[in-house]
């Protein structure tokens, strides 16, 4: 099967700080991963490079084997851990400037997706709860059509049990060809959600791997194989 | 449903279909809810899901018929068979945690019986 996105020896420097040391993985298509690791570890940095936000120091991304031209960038869709909407629009209004802002959205999905999350249409997004306003901005991420969504740290400030039956509901894309990469810590309750996972630390992929694959070959949870691999406890 | 740590998901899953099937949670000859449904009412991935379905329909729990859906096999044989292998890896499992505790085989019978007198 062809890959749908191909990281190959990608790194980043601050100034002296080298955030990314070197990361090679690859994502197929219609698989949902999650992109697991500590507060620092380079996750969100990853995920700005691979949205084609942040020029990385060094390293080759392919999507559908090929370079991300500005051209194919649209095939890409990020959403950042902070809503980059305007506060003084309305909800109704805010689908409506996505609308305008990318190609490839479908408003009419929008008003899907905020119906099945329950985000009021008529309400400013200023005043909007921060657990409301990620609804709505993953709402307005999952309206585009793209071959790859990356969320960072998707559903945040929603209740863990709550996040997981709406991420389970939204990311449920019929024609199972969207490859979806979020950034998070919280992996308990999303678990049965992933298809593989990616373990980050200090700057390289660790581990990648099928969320089942960890459960049957260690008899762990992905969060206690987490656990096992970051604090060096619980060693099988 | 609560998954444990220790197990594939999809595994738990067939069991947990299975067992609907064998104490009459799931009728034989009952359709079948689709995976994406199913997938909903678990609350998990739908590769997952997939999966376990494609795997009940190797083991001839599952049939389908395309373009109707899925359904519960009416094969009588098949289904006894399903409920011997069930009660089979509890009496396996429950004669092992007897033992663990220090019951011999005998000893664990004789208090079976005497329940069974109850």
């Amino acid at each position: 099967m062809s890959e749908r996105l191909e990281v190959r020896g990608v790194y980043q420097d601050f100034g002296e700080n080298r955030v990314l040391a070197g990361c090679d993985f690859t994502l197929s298509p219609g698989r949902i991963v999650g992109l697991l690791g500590h507060n620092g570890a380079g996750k969100s940095t990853l995920l700005k490079i691979l949205s084609g936000g942040l020029r990385p120091t060094g390293g080759t991304i392919l999507l559908d084997g090929q370079r991300i031209t500005r051209k194919r960038r649209p095939q890409v869709a990020y959403m950042a851990d902070h809503i980059l909407l305007p506060g003084e629009l309305k909800v109704k209004r805010g689908v409506s400037y996505y609308a305008d802002l990318f190609p490839n959205f479908d408003p009419a999905r929008a008003d899907a997706l905020c119906e099945e999350l329950s985000v009021p249409g008529e309400q400013r997004i200023s005043l909007l709860p921060k657990g409301m306003a990620e609804r709505l901005d993953l709402a307005l991420l999952l309206s585009r059509d793209a071959r790859l969504y990356l969320l960072d740290e998707p559903l945040g400030g929603v209740d863990p049990v709550e996040r997981a039956r709406l991420l389970r509901m939204v990311l449920d894309f019929p024609d199972g060809e969207r490859t979806i990469l979020m950034a998070t810590h919280l992996v308990h309750d999303i678990e049965p959600v992933l298809d593989d996972v990616l373990f980050l630390r200090e700057g390289k992929i660790c581990l990648q791997a099928s969320a089942e694959e960890i459960r049957a070959q260690y008899g762990q949870s992905v969060e206690e194989h987490y656990m096992a691999v970051f604090e060096g406890g619980g060693g099988v | 449903m609560r998954f444990s740590a220790s197990a594939p998901i999809y595994l738990q899953v067939m069991d947990h279909i299975k067992r609907a099937i064998v104490s009459g949670g799931l009728r034989p000859g009952e359709r079948v809810e689709s995976v994406r449904a199913l997938a909903a009412r678990y609350g998990i991935n739908l590769n997952t899901m997939q999966r376990a379905c494609a795997e009940l329909e190797r083991e001839g729990l599952i049939e389908t018929r395309r373009g109707v859906g899925s359904f519960v096999t009416e094969d009588a044989a098949r289904l006894a068979a399903l409920r011997e292998r069930l009660a089979a890896e509890l009496t396996e499992e429950f004669l092992a945690r007897m033992a663990a505790l220090g019951f011999t085989r005998a000893e664990t019978a004789a208090r079976l019986e005497k329940e069974g007198e109850q």
